[in-house]
């Protein structure tokens, strides 16, 4: 402790609970002293000469240890380790999580500098793994292997079934690796990682909806990716942000979860996704690829498209985009409930082959003749039905085919405002009339 | 990018994407000082449009949550003869790197 200064302390609920504190004399200047209360363990760490890593006993005391291996190995089920001060290291050491027993890192940080290929913290056992880290920062550097086993700040394998709050803590990889990597039945909460990986800052490399992130945030640069669910697992509440990979991406079942990128995909699900949002400056907003099922999301982007639909179905899904379309049905034979179109400077939406709309808002606030509804890359979806369109050009077609070429399509219920007169090349292709009821068979 | 469809300049990158096939290449922001000097200013994001859905450039500024405050378009047609040629060049010099 320096003359004069006043030191602040985190201090750990047991030492509260057990008023393990010591009063102690702080010299400010001549004949003038100011009491200030400091915690026993720091007071034993700094008059014992104790490691950075301690764990107390029933009575609030102390054992200190040199390294967290040395801390890990002696602690048992239900103890937390206390973390006291940075550590570096150096060597070749990966720590392994124990089951029941939980890390108060009190701010500090642990680091792994090291050129091999050792994970920084892992567990590879069976059985049940629950504990806390809170508060800890840990960081992964000098690798630089990139791969999905090698190199994590965290690699949990194999356990079956767990919960692990990781509230005030980060993970970072500056080298070369994932930031924190689940591989088995773990429910992972609050906590932030950054990395630099395409692997993910968080990374799922599970099948199991068990393995699973509530409120987790990840971050990446460069081209790496926010969160990656490779294999499956679940996400809920989850952030995901990128420099130039995708905010979030992957399979499994995503809820209420925003992914955002720079140049990349804002956010891309080849799984189930509700409620999520997908957001990029460049790159398209969300993008959906061998997904399953997709509910309620929006992709928003400046210059990328919006929402990109690449397959099977979506409902009350939303793309917004400043200079792309907002909505893009990429490919043949995708359907779409309830979708919401918006382009502020191109045609709002673009379809292809075989497609269908069952209730929309087509909006292109473009003044301008391009600025159609449908953009047909080879032909309008062939059933649009329930749609309101509202174009900004008062000689924008609504409906446009690239080649300007004739198509029959089955238009039903749709309301047109602001554009030019329907295109003539566009035919209707329902057959049938309603009965007395206003029923219809398409 | 040979079959670039669409160029994004933002921060000390350029984007240059093929959308047709879902193709996205960074390069660094360098050797492009004319295009810079001529259409560049305190935009946050430009973008170029090579045809699709016309030629042109668009420059979007105070972008927040992927909502720009505000964008200028420059039509390719409404460029000056100079214009056109810096456009050109911009291009061409993508298309070969």
């Amino acid at each position: 402790m320096a003359e004069g200064e006043i030191n602040e302390y985190l201090v750990t609920a047991t030492e509260v609970k057990a008023l393990s504190f010591f009063d102690i004399d702080q010299y400010i200047s001549a004949g003038i002293y100011q009491s200030q209360k400091v915690p026993l363990s720091v007071l034993q760490s700094a008059l014992g000469g104790g490691g950075a890593f301690g764990i107390s006993d029933a009575t609030g005391t102390y054992t200190y240890y040199d390294t967290l291996t040395l801390a890990m190995a002696a602690a048992v089920s239900g103890e937390v380790i206390q973390v006291f001060a940075d550590f570096v290291e150096t060597g070749a050491v990966t720590i392994t999580f124990k089951d029941g027993v939980s890390i108060n890192g009190n701010g500090y940080t642990y680091t792994l500098n090291n050129s091999g290929t050792i994970n920084a913290f892992e567990y590879l056992s069976s059985g049940n793994l629950s504990f806390n880290i809170h508060n800890f920062n840990v960081i992964r550097t000098g690798s630089i292997t990139n791969n999905t086993t090698q190199n994590c700040v965290v690699r949990l394998t194999t356990a079956t079934s767990g919960n692990i709050d990781l509230t005030g803590s980060t993970f970072t990889n500056s080298g070369s690796g994932a930031g924190f990597a689940l591989v088995t039945k773990i429910h992972l909460t609050n906590g932030r990682a950054y990395s630099s990986s395409v692997w993910g800052a968080f990374a799922i490399f599970s099948f199991n909806v068990e393995a699973k992130l509530t409120d987790c945030k990840g971050f990446a640069t460069g081209a790496g990716f926010g969160i990656r669910c490779h294999s499956g697992g679940q996400i809920e509440n989850c952030y995901g942000e990128a420099d130039s990979g995708y905010g979030i991406f992957g399979t499994g079942i995503h809820s209420n979860c925003t992914g955002v990128s720079i140049t990349g995909y804002g956010y891309q699900t080849t799984g189930k996704a509700y409620n999520c949002v997908g957001k990029s400056t460049s790159g398209n907003g969300f993008d959906i690829t061998n997904a399953t099922e997709v509910v309620g999301c929006t992709g928003i982007s400046v210059s990328g498209v919006g929402f990109r639909h690449s397959n099977k179905t979506t409902y009350n899904c939303t793309g917004i985009s400043s200079s792309n379309v907002g909505y893009y049905m990429a490919a043949q034979a995708v359907t779409a409930y309830n979708l919401m179109s918006k382009s502020t400077s191109n045609r709002s939406m673009n379809t292809s082959i075989n497609q269908s709309i069952y209730g929309g808002l087509i909006i292109s606030e473009w003044n301008d003749f391009a600025g159609f509804g449908i953009y047909g890359t080879y032909n309008v979806a062939t059933v649009i039905l329930n749609c309101t369109f509202i174009l900004a050009n008062s000689s924008a077609p609504y409906l446009q085919i690239f080649t300007n070429a004739a198509q029959a399509v089955s238009t039903r219920g749709n309301t047109y405002k602001g554009g030019g007169a329907f295109n003539p090349n566009i035919t209707q292709a329902i057959v049938t009339t309603e009965d007395s009821q206003g029923n219809i068979f398409l | 990018m040979e079959n670039v469809t669409k160029i994004d300049i933002i921060g000390q990158e350029i984007a240059s994407y093929n959308e047709e096939t879902d193709e996205r290449v960074i390069y660094p922001l360098v050797g492009v000082d004319t295009f810079m000097n001529e259409f560049s200013d305190t935009q946050d994001l430009l973008t170029v449009n090579i045809t699709d859905p016309k030629a042109r450039i668009v420059k979007f500024y105070e972008i927040t949550e992927s909502i720009p405050e505000r964008f200028e378009i420059i039509d390719y047609t409404d460029m000056t003869a100079g214009q056109k040629v810096i456009f050109d060049e911009f291009v061409n010099h993508i298309k070969a790197l």
